[in-house]
Formats: structure tokens, sequence, C-alpha cells
């Protein structure tokens, strides 16, 4: 028998473990196997939002309280452990009186007797919702980001529909806007649930909303970028889902990322249209100003062999030839420039012998040099060939050397084409104005980086040029200058470029 | 024949052409040529500006070089882009003149395919 002390000091423990499990949450239950009776604490009770002492006292009865999809892997599990013995560790979802499904962490233990029989199994519950909500929240807009990186945007939103489903939404719609409304993605649970979502006004406008009506709790969300809504997301709850506001923000969040795929892809469709248009335009502008040209060209240099021209009449038409060219060049730069920039630069491989090319770049600048006093010398193997581009080549040796008659001060020119170590190795040399080491890397960029003195003439493009062809047939070009000690430009290229 | 939609380079060509020696007929559109080639206009060789309204070079190297009558005369295409240069090459054009061209490469063209002070066969 107990004396009153004792029962005393029994209550105050109890009245502690109780208070102990009110405030962590924690619930306690017992299952005695034989005679199939479930005992639970009042915490566990709360947990589960009936009253104290109403529970069923049955294994039945607690399994009737869980959530549908879950009752089957909690039966079984439970079953196994009781039969087997030991403990078990799960996570199952309940359904509470109201309809709110919250989600429970059970561990448990089975007791044995003498003769290894289980006779009871001891467990406790822990209401997880909240984390497993925040869990599923964050779970769901990284998933939703991992489809919404994609450039095809329709299938990503489709994707995040199949998302919600059922996670968030009995069923789900997204819509856009652009070029006249139309739905993209319909994601149902129950077929009749949803064909007539419909996107109230204040959604279409640009504001989140929660509404009821006879088929529900529903949630609108627009998909909004710059000012402008692209498109919504609707969802339906579906049987006993309620929306809330940490619903609607979740919803949001998914709109906004929406929103940002959407007008990505969008800009990126753009912007390769507009280059597309702009690379036509050039095309075409190229030529028709390649035709006057060689208009001019014929008739001036008819003029220029015709009947004996006086000495002034001849010295004029040299300027227009001159001129002329330079216009003809100027559009190939152009056309080069934006042909570079959107990444299309043509390269036609055949065999090319770089010796020839040289020659013929030395003849054709020959009335250059002349002008400018600058003898132009060649030393070469008799012939280096490889798989190059022809006309390519013949930019880059033109460049180069016109440069160095620009530049050279009258002073010797030196064009060397050999093959080395199965390369090709083109340098060109003059002895002129050299260039300051602070200006070296510089002048291989387009003229947008502030090229100074070197683009005098020409739209500065020259070297860039140079550099990009080189690089494209697989070589490099290196400059050795000093102000006062001329530059040595030298180019080295593969045989054989790889493709 | 010289065959460009453009006037000024056309009569260029044709004149340049004259003055070394050449005679020489003139059409202003790919029908144009084809007519009066097909009218018995009997020539040495075609030169043929490639980018045209109406009819393009191209439409017209194929032509030509569909039609028995006509598929042997040569054909060198003026252009002012390389693309467009292999295209008609891979049709049958004969030669190519990228634009834009020196009255020396001109001459020397012509030198290839026709004689100087040829007339037409009456």
């Amino acid at each position: 028998m107990m004396g009153a002390d004792s029962a005393r000091e029994l209550e105050r423990s109890r009245a502690r473990l109780d208070e102990a499990q009110r405030i962590a949450h924690l619930g306690w239950w017992e299952w005695d196997a034989g005679s199939n009776v479930v005992t639970w604490s009042d915490e566990l009770h709360r947990i589960y939002g009936i009253e104290p002492g109403t529970f069923g006292g049955t294994f039945e009865a607690f399994l009737a309280r869980v959530y549908p999809d879950d009752v089957e892997p909690t039966r079984t599990l439970v079953l196994d452990t009781i039969r087997a013995g030991g403990e078990f560790t799960m996570d199952h979802r309940i359904v509470r009186p109201d309809g709110e499904v919250r989600m429970l962490h059970t561990r448990a233990r089975t007791q044995r007797d003498d003769r290894g029989v289980s006779t009871r199994m001891m467990g406790t519950c822990w209401d997880i919702t909240v984390r497993w909500r925040l869990l599923e929240r964050v779970t769901l807009l990284a998933d939703a980001g991992r489809l919404l990186a994609s450039l095809d945007v329709e299938p990503a939103l489709a994707g995040v529909a199949q998302l919600i489903v059922p996670r968030l939404a009995a069923a789900c719609a997204v819509d856009l806007l652009a070029g006249g409304a139309r739905r993209v993605a319909t994601v149902v649970t129950d077929l009749s649930a949803a064909s007539r979502l419909e996107a109230p006004d204040g959604v279409l406008s640009g504001c989140p909303a929660i509404w009821t009506d006879d088929r529900g709790s529903h949630m609108g969300v627009p998909m909004v970028a710059r000012g402008e809504v692209l498109g919504v997301i609707l969802f339906l709850g579906g049987e006993g889902r309620v929306y809330a506001s940490s619903d609607l923000e979740l919803a949001e969040e998914l709109g906004r990322r929406a929103a940002l795929a959407l007008e990505n892809a969008r800009l990126y469709r753009e912007s390769r249209d507009a280059l597309r248009v702009r690379e036509e335009f050039l095309s075409i502008a190229a030529h028709e100003i390649r035709t006057p040209v060689t208009s001019i060209h014929l008739a001036v240099q008819g003029l220029r062999d015709g009947d004996q021209p006086t000495e002034l009449t001849r010295k004029l038409l040299d300027i227009v030839e001159r001129e002329d060219r330079r216009l003809a060049q100027l559009v190939d730069d152009l056309l080069d420039l934006g042909r570079i920039r959107s990444g299309h630069l043509q390269i036609d491989l055949t065999r090319v012998d770089l010796v020839q090319v040289a020659r013929e770049v030395v003849d054709r600048l020959a009335p250059q040099s002349a002008r400018t006093g600058s003898e132009v010398s060649i030393a070469s193997d008799a012939r280096v060939v490889g798989s190059w581009d022809r006309a390519r080549l013949d930019q880059v040796v033109s460049n180069l050397l016109s440069n160095a008659i620009r530049f050279g001060q009258g002073k010797p020119i030196r064009v060397e084409v050999r093959a080395q170590d199965g390369r090709a190795v083109l340098r060109v040399s003059d002895q002129g104005m050299g260039i300051p080491p602070e200006d070296q890397r510089r002048i291989f960029e387009p003229f947008e980086r502030a090229v100074r003195e070197r683009t005098f003439g020409g739209l500065g493009l020259g070297l860039y040029i140079v550099r990009t062809i080189v690089e494209a047939l697989g070589g490099t070009v290196h400059l050795q200058s000093a102000v006062g000690a001329g530059a040595t430009f030298t180019v080295e290229l593969p045989r054989e470029v790889r493709a | 024949m010289v065959v460009d939609d453009d006037d000024d380079i056309r009569e260029a060509i044709a004149l340049l052409l004259q003055g070394a020696g050449y005679d020489t007929l003139e059409a202003r559109s790919g029908r144009d040529a084809l007519r009066k080639l097909r009218d018995g206009g009997d020539v040495a060789v075609i030169l043929l500006d490639l980018r045209m309204p109406d009819m393009s070079g191209t439409d017209v190297v194929q032509e030509l070089k569909g039609d028995p009558t006509l598929a042997r005369i040569p054909v060198v295409v003026m252009s002012g882009d390389n693309a467009a240069c292999a295209t008609a090459t891979g049709l049958g054009a004969d030669a190519c003149l990228v634009k834009p061209f020196e009255l020396k490469t001109l001459l020397a063209t012509a030198a290839r395919f026709a004689v100087k002070g040829w007339t037409r066969a009456s």
C-alpha cells in the first residue's frame, strides 16, 4: 500500500511528465497487443485535435485518423515491428476532425515477455508539421527553380504545374497572356475538378488572391516581370484544403520565378532576332555599296589607262581610285565586325600557299609603299602550304602590311614567311614610330577600347580582325615593339585547322 | 553580254570592254537577257550580276544551263560575296568576279572566253 507521501510524490511526478510533454508537444501512447487496447496521453489527444478521453482506444481507431495515403505503410510497419520485436521510427500524416493535415514524427519500442512474445508497444509522437511544411516549400521552390532554368519555357511551366499537383493543389492551370490569352498547362488529380478554373480580373491586373466558391478554396497569382502581367497561375485546393496566407506566399514566389523565366526566354528570343535582322541588313548594305564602288573603280581605271591623261588628271584619278578602295575596305571591315559580333565569321578552308598570298599582297600594296618610300622585301621558304581560308589570310597580310606602310616612316619593311616546327610563321616588321607598351594589348581590341593614334584612317578594326581571323584558324599573333624602334608582328598558324 | 539591273555598272563594263575591242550586248534583267539570247543573240560569254530584283542571277544560271541551246555559253557571275559565288559555280557558272574587281581582272576574264572584234553571226 502506498503511503500519502508516496502518493503525492507520484502525483507530482505525473504532473511534471504531463507538463513536459505539453511543452514539447510530445504525445505518448501505449499499445497492449494482447488485448488490443491503445492508451493515449492527453497531449497526444491535443495533437490529434480531439478532447482528452475521446480517442477510441484501439489500433483501428488510431488508423482511422491516419491520412489515407499513409495508412497502409503505417499499418505494415507497426505490425512487422510487433511481430519481430524491436523499434521503429516513422513520419506519417494524420487528419484532424476539422480536416487539417498534420505531420507526426513517431518513435516506438516493443516490449517482450520472458518467452519472447511481444506484449506491449510504447511510443512517442512529435508534431513536426511546421518544419515539414517549410521543407516542402523549400523543396517545391528548388524543384520549380530547376525546371524554370530552361529557355524552353512552356514545357517548364507544365512541369511546374505537375509539381504543384497534388502537393499544393488538387488542380492547377497556367495561362499566358501574350498574343491573346491561352492556357499552356492544366494538371488535375480528378478530371471533374478543374476545367472551369478562371482567373478573376484582380489577378489578371496583377493582384494575388485567395477566394472560395462552391468548388472550394482557390488561389490565383500573377506572373509579373517589369511591371507587365505575363500570365497567371491558378490553384484549386480540393477536398479538405483551405488556403491560408502562407500558401499564398508560396504561390506568389512560384509566380515570381515563373515570370523571370518567361522574361528571360523572351529577351533571349528578341536579341537573337535582332542579331539576325542586323546581319541580314549588313549583308545587303555591303552588297549595295560594293556595286557603285565597282563602277567608280572601273571608270577611274579606264580613264587612267586611256588616251594620255594629263599629269594633273592622272593624279586626281589616283586619288579617286585610292578613296574608293578605302571605301570598299571600310565596308568589308563593317561587315566583318557584324559577323564577328554575331559569331558568324565565315571561314572556307582550301589548300593555300601563304608565300603566294604574301607576294600578291606586297604587289597589290606596291603603289602605297612607293608613295611613302618604304622598300618592302620578302624573305621566305619556297612554299608554305596549309589548310586555310585564302581570302582571310589575304586580309591578315594586307592589314599588317598596310599598317607597316602607314607607320613605317618611309623606312624599309620586311615580310617573312617560313615553315617552322610544323607551323607557318608570318612576320611583318617595320622600322617606324613603334608602339608604346601600354597600347600594345589594346590595339588588338575593337574600336570601343579607345585606341588613340593608331586609329588614324579606317575604323580602328584592322588588328582586331587580324586577331579574330588568326584565332579562328587556331593560331596566335604577337607584337614586339618599342617607341622609335619599329614594330614586328608575328603570326603563327597551324598547317591544319582543327574544326 | 552584260546583264545587270544597275545601269551605271552595266554601262561602265560595256564601255570598257568596247574600249578594249570587244562587241557587247546589254540586258537589264534576267528575263531581258534570256529573251535576247533566244531571239538569236549569239554571244561568246555572259557576264551576269547575281543580285537582281525579279529574277535572281542564280535563277538565270539555272535556266541557262537547263536549256540545251544556251547551256554551252560560258557564264561569268559577278557578286559582292563569296558564298553566292560558290553557289553559282555549283550550278554551272564558269567563273566568278568578286566586287569590287579591278579593270585588269575584268579584261583578263573577257580574254579567257571571247575574241576581240568578233561580231554576231547574221
